[in-house]
């Protein structure tokens, strides 16, 4: 093979468009900073805990101080603790000074300390957890979407520690079972009452003691929230069909002794919208009366009405989509989420328990999804 | 003025070296290459007003792992949306929706009709000869819809050798990537063959450092004693592709050209998860796969001033995606998703193009396409009788299209262009387009261009009949895009060559159709005909070549866009921060460059892309979770060629990520660092 011999110029022209490609990315790279900054929570607390979009991985934790200062700390988890929430952040469960974080999509439970927010643990690979109920320091349940086991988790060492299996032999559902998913939890006495949300008209009973669904009780299409009034009734929202003649969003009640479930009122299409739908029962702290929301109008009804109301309790702005409410259990103010156009930072709206007009409204994250309340 | 400056800094380095060119005598090898730039004094009647770019033949043939996404990347200043190699690939043209951007392969829409776009990383390189972009405008002379443009992918006979011909090429790289890939093509006299085979497996299992995730350690009583970020990999990347494409012509004489190709696919995917994912990857179920068979056959028939092509075209695909948790081997998968899909659109054509002078040119065509989709989720089909409605869609497609082209002078070319639409029931208001170009002066064939067009995109099969959630009321999106830009070319003594041009664009784009759950909680999803958007900007693109002597080529090209894409509204309400904003997901700046420099056996190529920060906010604030960065993407392939008596051999070394740049397209979805990959191609003589 003969080689060629370069030129002077050739090996110049060659050397010199060589560096400068070379160098061309060196001069351009970007690092963005790291988020760490520390949190100092006020005495009360607002948290807001926002959803963000499926595989945006963009959920955000928000502290609103509902006592003077109205000061927000947006991505207070992320300024605690240096890293993002994750995907879509579904539940905050506050027990003492601490917290636990349902996410979702990223199958993990972040355990914070509520004077910092910093992280103090976590439960991961935990199928798409979705609601955590504490029965002692040592136990707590987990619900989970897609997965058809209620987990029993260790919250001390963030181990696993048994399961709760949530269907029945002689469940209708049983030849496609493992499809079931679980929701919300109010426990009564040694039972806890689960929402079946997805998809499906249940709500199981679970025997505390034994670990075990003892009864499965029909309701309407996709139950979700759940709160108990004061006489111990419990009452259970279903968010109905998708379309709106093959089932209405309907209101049961459930006697926590008996079981026995009883229809209390369907909820009508008042919006005309084509897509119908009820999502968020919260009861007032009395016990007497509950909100819920229908295509982004709340709606009060008291626990002796027999006919869910026409007329809405609350004028939100026009234009919202209402998607998050809560009642503060010590002030009974009211607290209305708005995730505009689900893809930016939401806004909440505070409103006194008179229902006039909205003390405050502050941004929070992407689609903000749930409440908890906090005191020291 | 920032756009300017990139402008300016890009073009002016590329134009920088070819003027100091000096003029030798060249070879006849060489003019191929130079016709890669495609300099031409003579401006057809065909592209009067068109603003169309071509893809480089380097690019194209650079190497066999390549999809269309990277060759967009590299070559293009489109951006591109993907997770990595071998996941959904998604591409933005002129700051508009992936479903604005219509892709055809040899007149077929590659574009689904259910979903509305195309995924780029299923269409490799190698299946590809010729490949242009249409901007704006300029794609309804092909199809209409491509609010954004359209991508013009197809196989050209004309190029294959004369007798036999073999080519094998085996790629080894990091992550337990190969791919193979054959073809092997005889041309006789009046026929001719093409098979192509590509396959590539890869673990896709890259290494990176996860900074948004802390791991965690106990001490007996549960109390935190050290944290930090783990090294993790890509534990659900994994994929598994096969092509197989057959073509025949056949050319009993001069008039008569007839072809046929069949293009069948089979894919499996895993899709990536989210670095925020902390969940066992071997309990987790999220995966694709799609089986598609394309066949076309085409019938081109030239008379004197009579040219006249029949289509007649098929696709069938048959997707599967699955999600589900599986707690142990022992026990059958829990299913969120098991979504399955099935649709064939068959295809008819008739383009006429008829050249009663040589200053007059009609061009007419008629396409029907019937389209029939079936698509069902089985866990909702098991659970909820209200869900078990499985989507059955039939449509009808008619589109017809005629247009003018005139030049009244040698130095103006006017083109009147008339497209109507029928989708189903939906019949499109006529979409009527003019083009004009004018040759300002020969020097540089300095040429104004410009047009105006409206142009409709009819929903996809999804977005009217999914359910639930689908909306039979919607409308179309309709857009309205006016364009005006000047091109240029320079060529010496046959030694270098240059092309270039920059194109204002501005378009309004109404009635933009938006997935959302506007009733609230737990709502449906549900798309409606929601925002104006007004996308404008700045395109631009330099190609030169560079022979000095016969043992050296240097060959550049640069592209550049500013795509402001602007939500024009109405806002939801008071608080809605995204009026005026950009579109989330599409960068200000754009940026791509190559360069390949041939020595004698030796090639070296370097390949450059840059998008600017894109907002995944549709308020642009700049939250930690609302920006993705930007980044400079540089890969460099070193090759040799050794010429054998029985075979021709070329080996290639590329390195990806060169400076091993750690970056996102997508938020949440990392991407690998450097790496390898090896690549050894054979052209057997024997059969010569």
């Amino acid at each position: 093979m003969r080689f060629y011999k370069k030129k002077l110029w050739e090996q110049i022209i060659f050397s010199t468009l060589f560096i400068l490609f070379i160098c061309i990315p060196f001069s351009c790279q970007v690092e963005y900073p790291e988020v760490s900054e520390g949190v100092r929570m006020p005495t009360k607390a607002v948290l807001v805990l926002s959803e963000g979009n499926f595989q945006g991985a963009n959920a955000s934790l928000e502290v609103y101080d509902p006592s003077g200062s109205e000061e927000v700390i947006t991505h207070a988890f992320r300024k605690a603790n240096g890293i993002p929430l994750g995907d879509v952040a579904q539940s905050i469960t506050i027990r003492g000074d601490e917290a636990w974080i349902c996410v979702n999509t990223s199958k993990v439970i972040f355990h914070i300390d509520l004077s910092t927010l910093k992280l103090k643990g976590l439960v991961k690979n935990i199928p798409k957890p979705r609601y955590m109920h504490f029965v002692n320091d040592t136990k707590a349940y987990v619900t989970h979407l897609e997965y058809p086991h209620i987990s029993i988790i260790n919250p001390k060492n963030y181990q696993k520690i048994g399961e709760v299996k949530t269907f029945m032999s002689s469940d209708k559902y049983a030849g496609n079972a493992l499809s079931q998913s679980t929701e919300e939890m109010v426990a009564v006495g040694k039972y806890l009452f689960v929402s079946c949300w997805s998809y499906q008209r249940t709500v199981l009973v679970v025997d505390m003691e034994q670990d075990k669904v003892v009864k499965e009780i029909e309701v309407g299409y996709q139950p979700s929230s759940m709160s108990q009034d004061k006489d111990g009734k419990l009452w259970v929202l279903c968010g109905g069909a998708y379309y709106k003649n093959d089932g209405l969003p309907s209101l049961y009640r459930i006697d926590t002794e008996t079981f026995e479930a009883t229809k209390v009122a369907e909820i009508q299409n008042l919006s005309g919208d084509a897509f119908h739908n009820a999502s968020n029962l919260v009861m007032v702290p009395d016990g007497s009366s509950f909100y819920f929301l229908s295509v982004n109008h709340i709606y009060k009804m008291g626990i002796y009405d027999t006919v869910a109301p026409s007329k809405p309790a609350i004028e939100l702005p026009p234009g919202n989509h209402a998607y998050a409410l809560a009642i503060a259990p010590e002030s009974g103010d009211i607290y209305v989420a708005d995730a505009i156009d689900y893809s930016q930072r939401g806004v909440v709206y505070r409103y006194s328990a008179d229902l006039g007009e909205p003390k405050d409204s502050y941004r929070v994250g992407i689609i903000p999804g749930s409440f908890a309340f906090y005191s020291k | 003025m920032k756009p300017v400056l990139y402008l300016l800094a890009i073009n002016c380095f590329l134009f920088a070296l070819p003027l100091t060119a000096q003029v030798d005598s060249i070879p006849q090898s060489r003019v191929r290459s130079l016709r890669e730039v495609r300099v031409s004094a003579h401006r057809p009647l065909s592209q009067i007003g068109v603003q169309q770019s071509h893809l480089d033949t380097i690019l194209l043939r650079d190497n066999i792992s390549q999809s269309l996404s990277d060759l967009l990347s590299f070559g293009s200043s489109l951006y591109v949306k993907e997770q990595g190699r071998g996941s959904l690939s998604t591409i933005s043209f002129r700051g508009t929706a992936p479903s604005h951007t219509q892709v055809l392969w040899n007149g077929i829409s590659l574009n689904s009709p259910m979903l509305g776009f195309s995924d780029l990383s299923r269409i490799p390189s190698h299946f590809v000869d010729e490949a242009s972009l249409l901007h704006g405008s300029s794609s309804i002379s092909k199809v209409g819809g491509g609010l954004g443009g359209a991508i013009i992918l197809g196989t050209n006979s004309e190029q294959l050798p004369t007798g036999h011909s073999l080519l094998f090429s085996q790629g080894a790289g990091s992550y337990d990537t190969y791919d193979s890939f054959l073809k092997y093509s005889y041309r006789g006299a009046m026929w001719g063959s093409t098979t192509r085979l590509s396959y590539a497996v890869s673990k896709n299992d890259f290494e990176y450092l996860n900074k948004n995730k802390w791991e965690l350690k106990y001490d007996d009583t549960g109390a935190l004693t050290e944290l930090r970020h783990p090294w993790e990999r890509n534990s659900n990347g994994q994929f598994k592709d096969m092509h197989i494409l057959q073509e025949l012509y056949l050319q009993p004489n001069d008039i008569d050209k007839l072809s046929l190709s069949f293009w069948g696919l089979s894919l499996y995917r895993q899709l990536p998860f989210l670095d925020v994912q902390y969940g066992d990857s071997h309990h987790l179920i999220n995966e694709q796969k799609e089986q598609t068979l394309r066949g076309i056959m085409s019938w081109q028939k030239q008379l004197s001033s009579l040219q006249m092509t029949t289509q007649f075209g098929i696709t069938s695909t048959k997707q599967a995606y699955d999600n589900g948790y599986q707690a142990n081997e022992y026990v059958e998968p829990n299913f969120l998703t098991q979504s399955r899909s099935r649709y064939t659109t068959l295809l008819a054509s008739e383009r006429i193009l008829w050249m009663p002078s040589s200053k007059w040119q009609v061009e007419g065509e008629l396409k029907v396409a019937h389209q029939m989709a079936k698509s069902e989720d089985l866990q909702m089909y098991q659970l909820d009788g209200s869900l078990g409605k499985k989507l059955e869609a039939k449509r009808l497609e008619l589109s017809a299209y005629l247009s003018a082209r005139w030049q009244p002078i040698p130095r103006l070319g006017v083109s009147p262009a008339l497209r109507w639409e029928q989708f189903g029931m939906r019949s499109s208001p006529l979409i009527p387009a003019l083009f004009l170009d004018y040759l300002i002066t020969p020097w540089g064939n300095l040429t104004l261009k410009t047009s105006v067009s409206k142009n409709y995109r009819q929903p996809t099969l999804n977005d009217l009949y999914y359910l639930p959630g689908g909306n039979p009321d919607l409308k179309p999106e309709e857009g309205m895009t006016y364009d005006i830009g000047l091109d240029f070319s320079f060529y010496g003594s046959d030694t270098w060559a240059i092309e270039g041009g920059a194109n204002w664009f501005d378009s309004y784009i109404s009635n933009w159709i938006l997935w959302l759950p506007y009733s609230g909680a737990r709502s449906i999803w549900t798309p409606r005909n929601m925002h104006k958007v007004h996308a404008y900007g700045i395109e631009s693109h330099i190609k030169g070549v560079w022979q000095p002597t016969s043992k050296w080529t240097l060959n550049l090209s640069a592209n550049f866009s500013w795509t402001p894409s602007i939500n024009l509204g109405p806002a939801f309400n008071a608080d809605d921060l995204s009026v005026g904003k950009q579109l989330v997901y599409i960068p200000l700046y754009s940026a791509s460059a190559v360069a390949y420099i041939k020595y004698h056996l030796w090639t070296l190529t370097y390949k450059w892309a840059h998008y600017s920060k894109r907002f995944t906010m549709s308020s642009n604030e700049p939250t930690p979770s609302g920006v993705v960065a930007p980044y400079f993407m540089s890969d460099i392939t070193l090759g040799r060629e050794f010429v054998t008596k029985w075979t021709d051999l070329e080996l290639k070394l590329t390195v990806k990520n060169l400076f091993n740049h750690r970056y996102q397209t997508v938020m949440g979805y990392p991407m690998p660092g450097t790496n390898y990959q090896i690549l050894l191609t054979l052209r057997p003589k024997i059969l010569n």
